[in-house]
């Protein structure tokens, strides 16, 4: 899905004068077609990360429409100062795409790993928060990014991950569930390529009698409350399942936005511990140490409806 | 060229400005706004363009926290009325403590946190470059300011990216809030650090509106940077050259001196 979301907008921004494409060094190829057919407007900004944001800030304020790319935490957490004063108090219509969601990286190291960037983002509001579960949704947030006045932020895993919707188009804010069922047991709510274990889990489930709706939440901010009260209903468990921690993710970004609404909602968070990482482990290890892949979520559900009768 | 007699004039009325706001307001912050009044002068009335507006030279401020400097001499183009100067620093005014852009035409940038400007100033540059634009951008920024790192980054991609269209002139009061910055870091040899990452670069003193003047006469392939000698809180007694003018007031006291010795000076 990443590379869906970069070919979106780099087929756009071929035509479009207005668009430049910068990386942190990164992306190796990614970018090539863009590279060879427009080199004066890819820039490759180096290892100076600081500078990377504000050279785009500088480029938005001369009336570019700028994609910038990096790994995320030199692209969100190094330069948070910039991104802050720079690209969102000024509201600028930047792209911020960001590689290595989640422990994507593992068993890189904690250095590389994107456990608390929706945290830090979600802090800016004016940053539109991307964070696709499959190919359709990265397709629609490279559009939707792309007609937006002010800035945003893409976070993608760095491996392909599957096609997940059946349908091709949406509306963004309020995708269509990636699994439905008829009166569910439990909901889950997710975001980004743990999707993927979800609708692997709940395919398992469902061979045991065990309904599970999966509803995506491919635009973590802004989210509009009772557009999430609609979509999660009262009275049954909802899983929040990410690779990220609850406090700052999904679950947090629910959490207050229904509490602020004055929406009750049963809401679980399925997630990374609220720790720096220092095992060694893969993105699939990880997920299984934190019981976040397809057979530790079907267990977890399981346990969640037998401790309910 | 506007002649360095006229100029001087302005800075001498710029500075007066900038004394009867920071009395008026007791704000802080008035020993770098002094310091750049000859530089930001020169810039606004002897070399940016900005008519048309719409093409209009760009100058983005990095030492925001010296802001007096700049609203005083946006007032003086005509593009900040006289009566609203001085909604500054206080409750539901129109002008922080740090410049923010849509406060007045020409705040460019929110700036404030140190070392943002230059950044800012070469992506700016390199769009009028894509644009095949003859507009330039202007970056006034601190000495005490190259202590950030990321001054040091914008300085190394500067010149593929900005080329000609950007000029930074440093204010270097030899200041920063307690020290000087040679007392705490290698400060220098400034001159060569850009000279490194290469640029133009060119010394003058900074309160010579006319050397100032010859420095931004000079056509260069490359970024250019000059290196403004200056000193803090110039036009201050007590504030020239003294930690003190960072955050001290321009009390009643330090005011009619100061109008006076600026009196003295025209006469």
């Amino acid at each position: 899905m990443k590379n869906t979301f970069i070919n979106t907008l780099m087929d756009a921004a071929i035509t479009r004068e207005d668009m430049v494409i910068a990386t942190g060094d990164a992306g190796m190829g990614v970018w090539d077609t863009f590279m060879t057919r427009c080199p004066d407007r890819f820039l490759n900004l180096g290892i100076a990360e600081q500078n990377a944001i504000g050279v785009a800030a500088g480029l938005a304020f001369g009336g570019k429409r700028v994609v910038l790319y990096n790994i995320i935490p030199f692209l969100l957490f190094r330069a948070f100062e910039q991104v802050r004063n720079d690209i969102c108090s000024h509201n600028l219509p930047v792209i911020l795409c960001g590689i290595g969601a989640g422990v994507t990286y593992g068993p890189a190291g904690m250095t590389h790993y994107a456990i608390e960037d929706l945290g830090v983002a979600r802090a800016l509001p004016e940053l539109t928060i991307y964070s696709p579960a499959d190919g359709i949704e990265a397709r629609l947030a490279a559009e939707h990014a792309m007609t937006l006045a002010g800035p945003s932020y893409a976070r993608f895993a760095k491996k392909r991950d599957g096609q997940l919707h059946k349908a091709t188009a949406f509306d963004l804010s309020q995708p269509p569930p990636l699994r439905d069922a008829d009166d569910p047991h439990v909901v889950i709510a997710t975001h980004g390529s743990i999707a993927s274990e979800t609708v692997a889990a709940v395919t398992a489930l469902g061979e045991q009698g065990i309904r599970v709706k999966v509803q995506s939440f491919p635009i973590i901010a802004p989210l509009d409350a009772a557009q999430v009260g609609a979509r999660l209903p009262l009275g049954i468990p909802i899983l929040v399942v990410e690779e990220h921690r609850a406090s700052c993710g999904l679950f947090g970004a629910l959490a207050s936005t229904l509490a602020a609404a004055r929406l009750d909602r049963n809401l679980i968070p399925a997630a990374l511990p609220e720790r720096s990482l220092h095992e060694v482990r893969s993105r699939e290890g990880f997920r299984t140490l934190f019981g976040i892949d397809a057979a530790g979520l079907g267990q977890r559900i399981t346990e969640l409806l037998g401790a309910r009768t | 060229m506007t002649s360095h007699d006229s100029l001087s004039v302005e800075a001498t009325e710029l500075r007066r400005d900038i004394l009867e706001l920071a009395h008026a307001t007791q704000s802080p912050h008035v020993g770098g706004a002094l310091s750049c009044v000859e530089i930001m002068t020169t810039l606004y009335a002897g070399v940016m363009r900005l008519d048309p507006w719409d093409s209009r030279d760009i100058l983005i401020f990095s030492k925001g926290h010296c802001c007096m400097a700049l609203y005083a001499s946006l007032m003086r183009r005509g593009l900040v009325a006289k009566p609203d100067i001085y909604e500054y620093f206080k409750d539901d005014g129109i002008f922080a403590g740090h410049p923010q852009r849509g406060a007045a035409p020409g705040i460019e940038v929110s700036t404030g946190a140190l070392g943002h400007g230059l950044s800012i100033g070469v992506g700016w540059a390199h769009a009028f470059a894509l644009d095949d634009s003859d507009r330039r951008v202007f970056v006034v920024m601190g000495d005490g300011e190259c202590q950030e790192g990321a001054v040091w980054e914008a300085a190394m991609f500067a010149n593929g990216l900005a080329g000609h269209r950007l000029t930074v002139i440093v204010d270097a009061n030899r200041l920063q809030y307690q020290v000087r910055p040679s007392d705490i870091c290698t400060a220098e040899p400034l001159a060569e650090k850009w000279r490194a990452f290469g640029w133009d670069v060119q010394e003058c003193d900074g309160h010579d509106t006319s050397a100032l003047l010859q420095c931004l006469d000079r056509d260069s392939d490359a970024p250019r940077v000059i290196i403004a000698h200056t000193t803090k809180g110039m036009g201050v007694r007590d504030f020239e050259d003294s930690p003190i003018s960072h955050g001290a007031p321009i009390t009643d006291e330090r005011f009619a001196t100061a109008l006076a010795d600026l009196a003295g000076q025209v006469a």
